[in-house]
């Protein structure tokens, strides 16, 4: 059975992982380390029974952090990160007791110095503001330069002494770099993917809200009585509304995504073939005094745009029929070599564009529906004077 | 026979339709500006062969009778010999109609048109306009699209263009900073040369110009 890595909550939580490992594997090499050269040390030491103990105390100290921080899964705690530096302050200051002279200098005799700088290295991480991480790095270069610089014979071990303190603001800067890019990193992408959640929520409602619209409409005019000269083509419509929402509650996203990209490499419609649609459009609306006047369309389009069109064109004789109580509905399109224009006229009631707001029809299943070809939508409207809607673009080739 | 020049006020109109409330209802709506006679068949008309000054003619003519009756294209031909016709219809397609002013008709407007609007149709036609639906108006803007049409000026080719999406002559003069009578008269000249062009080709020209198949526009 093939061992599963559990799933990140977020980004962020995977930032703080990745940093309590660096830590974590710093430290655990330290113990390593310090247990391997501790026989050596305490041989060398003038006070072994101290140095053991402290030894001993770092380990410990080691175990109780490791076992704090993995259930935590992150180094973030100011409180354990005073622990290390304490304890780094501590093991660095004894030395004076437990480390002859001359073993304080390049030699794991001298221990402290190794392992309080995985303190430097855990201060940078574990605390959040820069003057922390500043005055733990002070205190751990000021006690190392106390107990070697001052304890230093030869020029040798001063070189030696002062070089080797550069290492802690050095851990320090590079994990306090590495650390601050990655909890960054972690928090955007955590934030772009909330964006993206709600992106898609909305997109996901929008498809519902497309989805319904007109066959709310359809329905609600059947609920009414109804004259059966608008039966016959609103129950068309009824069952091909019913087949569309089948389609979508059993489809799954993959399906109708690549139900999409399949319809978007269709050829381009032929100017007959557009004539056809827009007619097939009209036909579920032969209830409404419509005339076609398709002469001018002598150019084709591509097939998605020809669909939009057509759909748009749907939404709007949805609210002709809603709305308008008209005796003369007028379906004009041309489709020339400079562009293309619908335009759907109806002789009635009209409205106030300024009082009232646009429907959702015609700001989403028009307007924003052809957004995406750089159409232009106008509509003019008078109260008892018809409206016009003028849909026009562009073909892009 | 015909009187193109009569004023409305002393108009006689022959309404020929099979439908009895259609008939009795113009009568009634028609009066007192425009006196009618009433036929429902083509050949009751042809028969009597009154004075009048135009014809308001349906072109479904079915009628009660089993018996086929001369209705459609066929009824225009013969009537439009004799009188200025006007095709009172609720036909909307425009190759349907455009047969018919080819045939000879001198107008089509719908029944769903206003009486109003019937009323200045007919004195229209009696004074020898010509009449055209918003369908025709997007034939002919085809045509003079494609250059068919004898030259308009530009003004006439706006007031089409705004026809033939079925704007009012209210908005389209709006637009154009003109009259409203002067808008209806550009659209009288468009609508005269469509018909002359209609009756001097034939169904294939058209369907030629318009880049159709065959039969696709004017039925036989």
């Amino acid at each position: 059975m093939a061992l599963r890595t559990p799933q990140l909550p977020t980004t962020a939580a995977g930032a703080e992982i990745c940093l309590l490992i660096l830590v974590l594997g710093q430290r655990g090499l330290a113990v390593g380390q310090l247990l391997a050269a501790l026989p050596a040390a305490l041989e060398l030491s003038p006070r072994p029974v101290l140095d053991a103990a402290l030894a001993l105390l770092f380990v410990l100290e080691s175990v109780l952090v490791a076992i704090l921080t993995t259930r935590r899964r992150a180094y973030d705690s100011p409180a354990l990160g005073c622990l290390d530096i304490s304890l780094g302050l501590l093991v660095l200051l004894s030395e004076v007791l437990v480390v002859p002279l001359d073993s304080r200098f390049t030699s794991w005799a001298g221990w402290a110095y190794p392992v309080s700088l995985g303190a430097a290295a855990a201060a940078a991480v574990a605390f959040r503001r820069r003057w922390q991480v500043l005055l733990a790095v002070l205190l751990l270069s000021t006690s190392y330069l106390a107990v070697t610089l001052l304890a230093a014979q030869t020029q040798e071990q001063s070189t030696t002494a002062i070089t080797d303190v550069l290492s802690y603001p050095a851990f320090a800067f590079i994990l306090r770099g590495v650390g601050g890019y990655l909890r960054r990193l972690g928090k955007e992408v955590d934030a772009a993917n909330l964006d993206i959640a709600r992106l898609a929520t909305a997109a996901e409602r929008k498809r519902h809200r497309l989805l319904l619209h007109d066959q709310a409409s359809v329905l609600g005019m059947l609920s009414q009585p109804i004259d059966e000269v608008v039966a016959g083509p609103l129950r068309q419509q009824a069952a091909l509304g019913a087949a569309k929402i089948r389609w979508f509650l059993a489809t799954d996203d993959e399906h109708a995504q690549r139900s999409a990209d399949t319809r978007s490499v269709e050829p381009k419609v032929t100017p007959l073939q557009l004539q056809a649609y827009l007619r097939d459009t009209c036909e579920g609306f032969s209830d409404l005094p419509l005339v076609l006047n398709l002469h001018l369309v002598l150019e084709g389009m591509s097939a998605q745009l020809c669909k939009s069109i057509c759909e748009a064109l749907t939404t709007l004789l949805h609210n002709v029929r809603r709305h308008a109580q008209a005796s003369e509905v007028v379906v004009h399109v041309e489709c020339l070599d400079a562009g293309w224009e619908l335009t759907v006229h109806d002789n009635g009631r009209g409205f106030d564009p300024e009082r009232t707001e646009e429907g959702y029809g015609l700001r989403h299943q028009v307007r924003d529906a052809l957004v995406w070809a750089g159409a232009q939508v106008e509509v003019l409207s008078n109260e008892g004077s018809g409206t016009t809607v003028r849909m026009s673009g562009s073909r892009p080739r | 026979m015909v009187d193109h020049q009569s004023p409305i006020s002393q108009l006689l109109v022959a309404v020929v339709d099979d439908d009895t409330v259609v008939r009795e209802g113009l009568k009634v709506l028609l009066h007192p500006e425009i006196s009618t006679m009433l036929f429902s068949s083509v050949e009751d008309l042809l028969r009597i062969r009154p004075q009048v000054g135009v014809v308001l003619l349906d072109l479904e003519l079915v009628g009660t009778v089993n018996t086929r009756q001369v209705q459609g294209r066929c009824a225009v031909e013969a009537v439009s010999q004799h009188w200025p016709v006007l095709i009172y219809t609720n036909e909307r397609r425009g190759h349907v109609l455009a047969s018919c002013l080819a045939a000879g008709a001198s107008g089509v407007i719908h029944k769903a048109e206003g009486i109003d609007d019937l009323k200045r149709a007919v004195g229209a036609i009696a004074q020898g306009q010509v009449i055209i639906t918003t369908a025709l108006a997007g034939l002919a803007e085809a045509i003079t699209r494609l250059g068919s049409l004898p030259s308009l000026s530009p003004r006439q080719i706006d007031v089409l263009h705004g026809r033939a999406r079925g704007e009012p002559y209210k908005v389209i003069a709006s637009r154009m900073g003109i009259a409203r009578k002067t808008a209806e008269e550009h659209m009288a000249i468009v609508s005269s040369r469509f018909a002359t062009y209609l009756r001097n080709h034939s169904a294939a020209d058209l369907e030629r110009a318009l880049g159709l198949g065959q039969g696709d526009l004017l039925e036989p």
